[in-house]
């Protein structure tokens, strides 16, 4: 497998509420299929359990903090998606600042517990594909704030398609 | 435009300070993202696929961010143990290697 590539940040600092920590919106004429999710935190050894979402989101998209994805094959030629702080279509970014008016539309409800992080990994029919130039993108997001905020760990795998 | 320099692998590799514990039995990586062992060591999925079990994908293993050599597709405490599930079935991690 090839064109496959990370959105992620570590050591982030949350806002005290519903947060979108990742959000990748397909471009114009690049899609992609969600391969692996994650998230976690060493803030507090307290143990606390944690909801969690996929979703999609139209415009207004929420405000981000740019994270531009990186390869995990470096042969690979750089993403067609790249860094992006409005969520606009081509873009990535995490850790959200204001989620943005547009609608959520919820893929999955899931829980974690904050000691053991969240990680998905779909079997093969539960890949989520955001097609090429639709206008909705993918947000990781966790629907009620967490009781820790400090230093969590975000990251969405990738593969283009198309 | 802001471009952070931030660490996505930072889950991968073996955690420091103060906020390390001890996974509970029967606790599964997925869903969970990490397991720490009794010796403090953080074993988790990589990035490489590998043979899989029907249905499922699998890849390599890692124990504090470095190989050990199996590919699964779940890794899981049970009875104080390490072990993963490979396309041939579960595997233990007895301190040294699988069997």
């Amino acid at each position: 497998m090839a064109r496959e590539y990370n959105v992620g940040g570590g050591g982030l600092t949350l806002a005290n509420q519903a947060v979108t920590l990742a959000f990748i919106n397909p471009a114009a004429t690049q899609g992609f299929e969600v391969l692996r999710a994650w998230c976690g935190q060493t803030g507090t050894a307290t143990s606390a359990q944690q909801r969690v979402q996929f979703n999609t989101q139209v415009t207004a998209f929420p405000t981000l903090t740019s994270a531009t994805p990186s390869k995990t094959k470096f042969n690979d030629p750089a993403s067609a998606i790249t860094g992006g702080t409005a969520g606009a279509a081509g873009t990535a970014g995490i850790n959200a600042s204001a989620e943005g008016a547009g609608t959520k539309t919820v893929v999955t409800h899931d829980t974690f517990n904050n000691l053991n992080g969240y990680l998905w990994v779909p079997t093969p029919r539960e890949l989520i594909v955001m097609g090429a130039g639709i206008a909705s993108g993918f947000g990781f997001h966790l629907p009620v704030a967490p009781g820790s905020l400090t230093n969590w760990q975000v990251g969405v795998t990738y593969g283009e398609i198309g | 435009m802001i471009e952070l320099n931030l660490d996505p692998m930072a889950a991968l590799r073996k955690r420091q300070g103060e906020q390390c514990f001890e996974t509970e039995n029967y606790v599964s990586s997925p869903p969970a993202l990490w397991i720490i062992d009794e010796t403090n060591a953080c074993w988790t999925l990589g990035f490489n696929p590998g043979e899989a079990p029907s249905g499922e994908f699998a890849f390599n293993v890692l124990r504090d961010g470095i190989n050990t050599g199996v590919f699964a597709s779940r890794i899981e405490r049970r009875n104080g143990r390490i072990r993963c599930f490979t396309k041939d079935g579960w595997k233990v991690w007895n301190g040294r290697f699988w069997f």
